[in-house]
């Protein structure tokens, strides 16, 4: 019997001395510094001598404004080279990342397998016939072993590369005499030309993203710098190119309205756009080593971001995991109440719906959370004054205007999704779910539609609304949702809860019965039985929601109050705990104004 | 002697202010560039940037200031801009846009 040769166990895999978070987070602040010289450079060139000048050339070579222009140009000529090179950099450390968690969990499999076999072979007596099967066993993981030695050590080689390429790009743009030449390179990216193209497709989300993918890395960069904004919030466009350009623009901002701030010139709009701006900027920070366990890219990425707008209320979409690359993608719209400076809590639902639908499926997803449309800002459930805002916001315009706007924002995902077409979700909360069934109502392309706590959608029945599947949580407590009812006060249009309209209802509970609770139970939604729902429905596990019965017609003895009647049961239900004089008056001004404001007689008495 | 530029006070004004954003913008990219951290980088890689980092921050940290000295270029004094001598006017003439590259030079 000949000797059974065992491989030894293969030795650690080394860890990356250099982190895809920290170069990304390098290149953002790349990014950003380039943004600010470009802004400087482009104003003095537009003030310089113009191109084709025929006049007197020494008076031009005088001009301190052109001068200024061409010295500007030089740093950012040597600022787009290092913006190309952090960029590639941190892709590079990405895909190194996930090769060395693939080569680490192959040599823990080998190892063990290694030790069991040893273990077997000290244990056992040799006869000839284990001997020979051992010794075929051993041969497969010399093999083995052989293979992943060599694996290992072309991963350390392409590791040592990505870093002396890196190196080397900063290293041919670090004196001054170099970038004076980079920047008479005639390959740099002509920005000019670049930002005609992206002009001519832009609104077209299927264009701009096969243009965008016919551009080299430089292009890109150079374009996504030149104008953070317009690329950042073009639907079609990338993702992770739009996740850089707004970050860009974020931290761009924030140093430009910072100084001006500092300098006491802000304005009230830019105050408004500074206070933003800041807002995601903190949630931002808050996740920065928050790594995608799908990609190994960063997690969160902004989709769209618009400070100043909507009157100051700012607009932004944030995603947890890659839209792009997401077998499913779900995005979420809220309602009432919703503006920038409300992120906080709606990012920290929208990642407990990734973390739910990631814990039931070993595919990828990612969820956003979309506000680029102007929500209504009173909310009737926290006080008098927005009881007044809500008799005049409560109406179907804004939910029209971001319907369209969110039907934009869904094409845009659609023409840049890369593999296969995702399984895509919407979800429209309150208000939100108002303006998500517009937009299903002009032909919305998503699998499935979520409404929750809906105040109403404009048509009668799902089937008439869209040909997605449809799903309704709705508690029979949450009074935003007993707006839309077949004899309720809401001119937004039919609850979706009902029987009769023909969607999925699915189990959220029917939330607490005092009036205090009010806000509770219409804000709940992305929490328990209510959150697993979600969570099944956004990975396509139908047979694991747990349903719910339909509402019945108010006309007949159902389980679930009138608006009306659920007012005063809550408020008589509250009244054994401490209750404030607001919260009763709340109670009753909320009557008088649906009454009012939508027409006497249609409540049932 | 003092000399003018024969333009609307506006421009000149509007000039100023236009060098002063330009210092402005200038002067955040280069504390910006110079504050991104390194960290998390290999040793090596930590060498590179940080001599890109000091030689395009000191850059653009002269170009900052010499935004703010043109910005400087134009006085105002009592509502009215004003220059000491012909020399100094047309050092701010330079620095207007282009379009203005000939407007005369003033005795006031």
């Amino acid at each position: 019997m000949g000797a059974i040769v065992l491989p030894g166990l293969v030795d650690g895999v080394p860890a990356l001395e250099s982190s895809a978070a920290r170069a990304a987070t390098f290149a953002n602040n790349l990014r950003a510094v380039t943004v600010q010289v470009k802004d400087v450079q482009a104003w003095a060139e537009r003030n310089g001598v113009p191109d084709g000048w025929q006049g007197d050339a020494r008076e031009a070579a005088d001009h301190g404004t052109t001068r200024f222009a061409r010295r500007v140009d030089v740093s950012e000529a040597a600022l787009e080279r290092a913006v190309v090179a952090a960029d590639r950099f941190e892709d590079r450390l990405v895909r190194l990342g996930t090769r060395r968690t693939a080569l680490v969990e192959r040599r823990s499999t080998l190892n063990d397998d290694i030790t069991t076999l040893r273990a077997e072979i000290d244990g056992n007596e040799a006869v000839e016939a284990s001997v020979a099967a051992w010794e075929r066993r051993a041969a497969v993981l010399r093999g083995r072993a052989a293979d992943l030695v060599d694996d290992i050590a072309a991963w350390v080689a392409d590791a040592a590369e990505a870093d002396d390429d890196f190196v080397r790009a900063l290293r041919q743009v670090d004196e001054v005499g170099e970038g004076e030449r980079a920047a008479q390179d005639p390959g740099r990216p002509d920005s000019e030309g670049l930002g005609a193209g992206f002009d001519r497709r832009a609104g077209d989300p299927v264009a701009l993203a096969a243009w965008w993918r016919t551009l080299s890395r430089a292009q890109r960069q150079a374009l996504l710098t030149e104008r953070p904004h317009a690329v950042g919030n073009a639907n079609g466009i990338p993702v992770r190119d739009r996740d850089e350009a707004n970050r860009a623009a974020l931290y761009s901002d924030i140093d430009r309205l910072t100084r001006k701030e500092a300098d006491g010139e802000l304005t009230d709009e830019e105050r408004s756009a500074l206070a933003n701006a800041e807002v995601i900027r903190t949630e931002l920070n808050a996740r920065l080593e928050q790594v995608d366990p799908m990609t190994g890219e960063h997690l969160v990425h902004v989709v769209v971001y618009k400070p100043g707008e909507f009157g100051g209320d700012g607009g932004v979409a944030i995603s947890f995991g890659d839209p792009d690359r997401a077998e499913h993608v779900s995005v979420n719209v809220p309602g009432l109440t919703s503006e920038v400076t409300s992120l906080p809590g709606n990012l920290g639902r929208t990642e407990a719906l990734h973390d739910a639908a990631l814990g039931r499926t070993s595919d990828t997803v990612a969820t956003v959370f979309w506000l680029d449309y102007d929500a209504p800002s009173g909310n009737p459930l926290t006080s008098i004054e927005g009881i007044t805002d809500f008799g005049s916001v409560v109406g179907p315009w804004s939910a029209d205007a971001g319907g369209e706007r969110f039907s934009q924002f869904i094409d845009g995902l659609r023409a840049s999704d890369e593999g296969a077409p995702a399984h895509l979700t919407a979800i429209g909360h309150s208000y939100g779910s108002t303006t998500v069934g517009h937009a299903l109502q002009d032909g919305l392309p998503v699998d499935d539609a979520i409404l929750l706590g809906s105040p109403g959608v404009p048509e009668h029945t799902a089937a008439a609304l869209t040909g997605a599947e449809v799903w309704v949580g709705a508690k029979d407590r949450d009074p935003v949702s007993l707006i839309g009812a077949e004899d309720g006060p809401g001119t937004l249009g039919t609850d979706p809860a009902q029987e009769s309209f023909g969607a999925t209802r699915f189990e959220t509970g029917d939330g607490s019965p005092r009036i205090q609770d009010a806000l509770d139970n219409h804000t709940s939604y992305f929490t328990g039985t209510s959150l697993d729902n979600l969570g099944a429905i956004v990975v396509d596990q139908d047979d694991h929601v747990v349903h719910d019965e339909g509402r019945e017609r108010w006309s007949e003895e159902g389980h679930y109050p009138t608006l009306p009647e659920w007012l005063v049961e809550g408020a008589v239900r509250g009244a054994g705990e401490p209750i404030v004089e607001g919260v009763r008056e709340w109670g009753e001004d909320v009557v008088d104004s649906l009454v009012r404001g939508f027409g006497p007689g249609r409540f049932v008495g | 002697m003092a000399v003018t530029l024969a333009v609307p006070a506006g421009v000149l004004a509007a000039a100023k202010a236009a060098w002063d954003d330009a210092a402005d913008g200038l002067d955040g990219g280069w504390r910006r560039l110079v504050k991104a951290s390194s960290a998390g980088f290999s040793s090596t890689v930590v060498a590179a940037v940080e001599a890109f980092q000091t030689t395009w921050g000191d850059e653009l940290k002269r170009r900052a200031t010499e935004a703010q000295d043109n910005s400087e270029a134009f006085v105002e004094v009592g509502g009215v801009y004003q220059f000491t001598d012909a020399a100094s006017a047309e050092r701010a003439r330079a620095l207007l846009g282009w379009i203005h590259h000939d407007v005369p030079i003033e005795v006031r």
